[in-house]
C-alpha cells in the first residue's frame, strides 16, 4: 500500500479516535464553582510574590529564635569562671558548667552574618524593583508590601549581633528610614502628584546615602544564596 | 491599590441554561476574571471548555477522567491566570495548563492502572508479535494508545483535532520544527504497527 493511502486511511481512521460526547459543561461548571468556593477569596488571587516574602519572613523569624537561644547559651559560665567551691564539688556538677566552646560564637556570628546577607540581597531586589518602576500601578502596592516584610526583618537585624558592626548598622539604620518610606506609598489614597514628590524623596535618599552601593558590598556577587 | 477595572459592555443571555459567550477583549477578560467578575470567568470558562474537553476526551478516552482533567484545568487556571502576562494567546497559555494537567493525570492513571493489574494494557500493543486485528479502526486506536504520550498528544492535536503545529509548538514549548517531526515519528511507529493489519485489510475503511 502506498504511503498516501496509508496517511489518508489514518486520517479518516483518527476521526474516530475516542470520539468526544457533547461537552457537559453545566455539569463541569457547577463542580468547578463548589471547588472554588473552598478556596477562600483571599488565598484564590494569592500571587507568589505575596508567599515569597512572607515565607521568607517566618524563616528569619525562626533564625532569629534558635540564634537567641544559641547566643544565650553563651552567659552561661564557663567551668573556668565556675566560683572556686564549685570546681570541688562533684565532677557531675562541674559538668553542668559546659566548656565554652570560642568557635560557638563564630558560628553564631556566622549564621548571623548569613542571614543578613539573605536580607540584604532581598532588599537589593525591592529597592531596584522602586527605581524602575514609575509608580502609581500595582507594582507601587507589590513593592510597598516587600517592603513592609523587610522592615520587620530590619528591626530583628538591627536587634541582633549583625549590628555590632557599625558599618552594618548605620546601613540598616539607613535602610530602615527608606523601606519605611516606600511603606508609606500606595493605597492610602494619597493623591498622583504627592506619590511623585514622595517617590522623588526616597529615590534622593537613595542616592545621597549611596545606599544601593552600600547595599552590594555586603551581598556576595551573583548571590542567589548568601554565601559566607 | 486596587485596580480600576474599565466597565465594558458584557451582554450575555441564560439559554437553556448556558450563557452565550460574551465577547469580551482578552486583556479585559482576563483583568476582570482577576478582579473575581463572575459573568468574565464564566465567558472564559465558555470560550475554551469545548476545545479542553475534547482534548481531555481524545487523550483518555474517558469521560470521568475527561471531566475531572478539564475541571483541574480551569481550577487551576483561575487561580493562576495572574501570572498570564499576555505574551502568548489566552488559549494557549490555558492549552498548556490542560496540556499539563492532562500528561500528569494520565502517568498518574497508568502507574495506578499497572500497579493494580500487574501489567499495563496501553504498553500492550504495538509489539510486532500481536495477530493483527482484523478491525481497523479498533487496531488503529490500541495502536494510538501504544504511542508515547508526547508523540500521542502531537497526533491527536494535530491529526485529530486539527490544531496547527504553531499552535502545538506554543502550547508545548518547543520548535514548530520538532512538533512536526514527532508527527512524523508518531506516523512512522503507527505504520510500523498498523502494516500488517493494513496491508491485509485494505477494503475495510472504505
Amino acid at each position: 500500500m502506498s504511503e498516501d493511502r496509508f496517511d489518508d486511511l489514518l486520517k479518516k481512521a483518527a476521526e474516530d479516535y475516542n470520539a468526544p460526547p457533547e461537552v457537559p459543561r453545566e455539569e463541569m461548571w457547577a463542580r468547578i464553582e463548589d471547588r472554588r468556593k473552598t478556596i477562600p477569596r483571599w488565598a484564590r488571587w494569592q500571587p507568589r510574590w505575596i508567599a515569597w516574602p512572607l515565607a521568607a519572613a517566618a524563616t528569619m523569624i525562626l533564625v532569629f529564635a534558635l540564634l537567641r537561644d544559641v547566643d544565650h547559651r553563651g552567659d552561661i559560665p564557663t567551668f573556668a569562671e565556675a566560683p572556686s567551691e564549685m570546681k570541688h564539688k562533684s565532677e557531675d556538677t562541674a559538668r553542668s558548667y559546659p566548656e565554652r566552646d570560642d568557635t560557638e560564637r563564630d558560628d553564631t556570628d556566622v549564621l548571623y552574618r548569613l542571614a543578613a546577607e539573605g536580607f540584604f540581597a532581598r532588599t537589593d531586589a525591592v529597592l531596584t524593583q522602586f527605581r524602575s518602576s514609575k509608580g502609581a500601578d500595582e507594582s507601587t502596592e507589590r513593592i510597598s508590601a516587600w517592603a513592609k516584610d523587610l522592615l520587620t526583618e530590619t528591626r530583628f537585624l538591627m536587634d541582633s549581633p549583625a549590628a555590632r558592626d557599625d558599618e552594618l548598622k548605620l546601613l540598616l539604620e539607613d535602610l530602615e528610614f527608606v523601606l519605611a518610606q516606600i511603606t508609606q506609598l500606595g493605597p492610602s489614597g494619597q493623591g498622583r502628584e504627592r506619590e511623585v514628590k514622595e517617590r522623588r524623596w526616597i529615590q534622593q535618599g537613595l542616592n545621597n546615602k549611596d545606599l544601593l552601593l552600600r547595599l552590594r558590598r555586603q551581598t556576595p556577587a551573583g548571590q542567589g544564596l548568601p554565601s559566607v | 491599590m486596587k485596580a480600576t477595572i474599565p466597565r465594558i459592555d458584557v451582554s450575555y443571555h441564560m439559554s437553556k441554561g448556558t450563557f452565550q459567550e460574551a465577547q469580551l477583549d482578552e486583556n479585559q477578560m482576563v483583568q476582570r476574571v482577576l478582579a473575581g467578575d463572575p459573568v468574565a470567568e464564566r465567558s472564559f470558562y465558555d470560550s475554551h471548555v469545548d476545545r479542553i474537553y475534547r482534548l481531555a476526551y481524545r487523550m483518555t478516552g474517558d469521560e470521568t477522567l475527561a471531566q475531572d482533567f478539564t475541571q483541574d484545568t480551569f481550577v487551576r487556571a483561575f487561580d493562576r491566570l495572574f501570572s498570564f502576562q499576555g505574551k502568548s494567546a489566552l488559549s494557549t497559555w490555558l492549552h498548556s495548563v490542560a496540556v499539563s494537567v492532562i500528561l500528569n493525570g494520565l502517568r498518574k492513571v497508568k502507574r495506578l492502572r499497572t500497579r493494580e493489574e500487574g501489567q499495563d494494557d496501553l504498553d500492550s500493543v504495538g509489539g510486532g508479535s500481536e495477530v493483527p486485528d482484523l478491525n481497523l479502526k479498533r487496531s488503529l486506536k490500541r495502536a494510538i494508545d501504544a504511542l508515547p504520550e508526547q508523540l500521542r498528544l502531537i497526533f491527536v492535536m494535530h491529526d485529530v483535532e486539527g490544531y496547527k503545529h504553531r499552535e502545538i509548538a506554543e502550547t508545548l514549548d518547543i520548535p514548530v520544527g520538532t512538533s512536526k517531526a514527532k508527527l512524523a515519528r508518531a506516523h512512522q511507529e503507527l505504520r510500523k504497527t498498523l502494516g500488517m493489519a493494513v496491508v491485509s485489510i485494505p477494503e475495510e475503511v472504505d
